[in-house]
């Protein structure tokens, strides 16, 4: 007996491949899910925007890092970063969780930094500041120079789709 | 050796890491930019000539670098970053003595971006991408060593 995981949506038929095919267009890489015989068979597909992510252990060393950053600024001299840069760090992070090379670090000038980075180079990242009233400056470093830049508040939605493609991207880039 | 007065090309650029956090991560090869901020309003970016340096000068300076900072303040090692790829972005090399460190040089951000955040952010992205660790201790095997290159 399987065990359904949580936000899915079953689908029972018996049709053919081609249709089950299209019928599944907009979802996932379906999970197939064997019945008594092959003509019972139980396809359980997961929209991608429901989804469950996988935190990585490097998000979760990331939030442990925040709650005493402010520690962290303090001992290497810094400002203490406000409240609403933490949050907004941890807004960002919470986009980032399934990414595993992360950073969350306090800066000299009093902001929190928050980085991802490649598995597979170097110099490709993804860096973004938060500064003392929540605003977010963010820049994507390629392998030579900045590529894509975008400053907003962490809340606005379009610098979360710039971060959530940013990431994307450094996932997808293998050189 | 010959201390110039401008930055050759062919030299490498240490900047201190005295934050522990910042040196951790950097041993996992997360380079954090943070290495290479500074305060708000400062242009300018300390760094130590580890390649015209001998080896005891080096930790010499890195050691009276930590004390300048603080009682009990360790350097526990440095970004170590090409001159030519600390030139990229339109930033200055300036050779500056200082007082008990002959090996002194500033990187300098251009004016335009010194008061941006965003720019400031990539100019330290930048330094930080092209860097590589290098533990306290380890600098005098590296000391004269001119071939790190653009990385």
């Amino acid at each position: 007996m399987f065990e359904m995981p949580i936000s899915i949506t079953p689908v029972v038929t018996s049709g053919e491949p081609r249709v089950l095919y299209e019928a599944l267009a907009d979802y996932g890489p379906p999970t197939w899910w064997p019945g008594t015989s092959v003509r019972n068979v139980v396809i359980v597909a997961v929209k991608q925007s429901d989804r469950a992510t996988t935190p990585s252990n490097s998000y979760q060393t990331a939030l442990d890092d925040l709650k005493t950053i402010a520690e962290q600024a303090k001992g290497a001299g810094y400002p203490i970063p406000t409240g609403d840069s933490i949050g907004s760090a941890k807004l960002l992070l919470e986009h980032m969780q399934e990414h595993p090379k992360l950073a969350v670090y306090p800066c000299p000038d009093g902001t929190v930094g928050v980085s991802a980075f490649s598995a597979h180079s170097k110099t490709r990242n993804v860096a973004a500041v938060c500064a003392a009233d929540g605003s977010v400056v963010c820049s994507v470093h390629d392998e030579y120079a900045a590529s894509g830049a975008f400053s907003a508040d962490a809340k606005d939605p379009s610098m979360i789709a710039f971060l959530t493609q940013a990431i994307q991207d450094l996932r997808d880039a293998r050189d | 050796m010959l201390v110039t007065d401008e930055v050759a090309e062919s030299e490498e650029l240490a900047r201190g890491v005295f934050d522990s956090d910042v040196a951790k991560k950097a041993r996992k090869e997360l380079m954090l930019p943070s290495a290479f901020m500074e305060r708000e309003g400062v242009c300018t970016l300390s760094v130590l000539r580890t390649s015209i340096a001998n080896d005891a000068e080096v930790v010499r300076i890195g050691k009276w670098m930590a004390r300048k900072r603080g009682v009990n303040r360790t350097i526990y090692g440095w970004f170590v970053v090409s001159a030519s790829n600390a030139a990229l972005m339109g930033r200055q090399l300036e050779a500056i003595k200082v007082e008990g460190n002959p090996y002194h040089a500033d990187i300098v951000l251009p004016d335009e971006d010194c008061m941006d955040r965003l720019r400031r952010l990539q100019h330290a992205q930048s330094l930080a991408s092209h860097s590589e660790w290098r533990e306290f201790e380890d600098v005098k095997d590296h000391a004269n060593d001119c071939t790190l290159g653009h990385v």
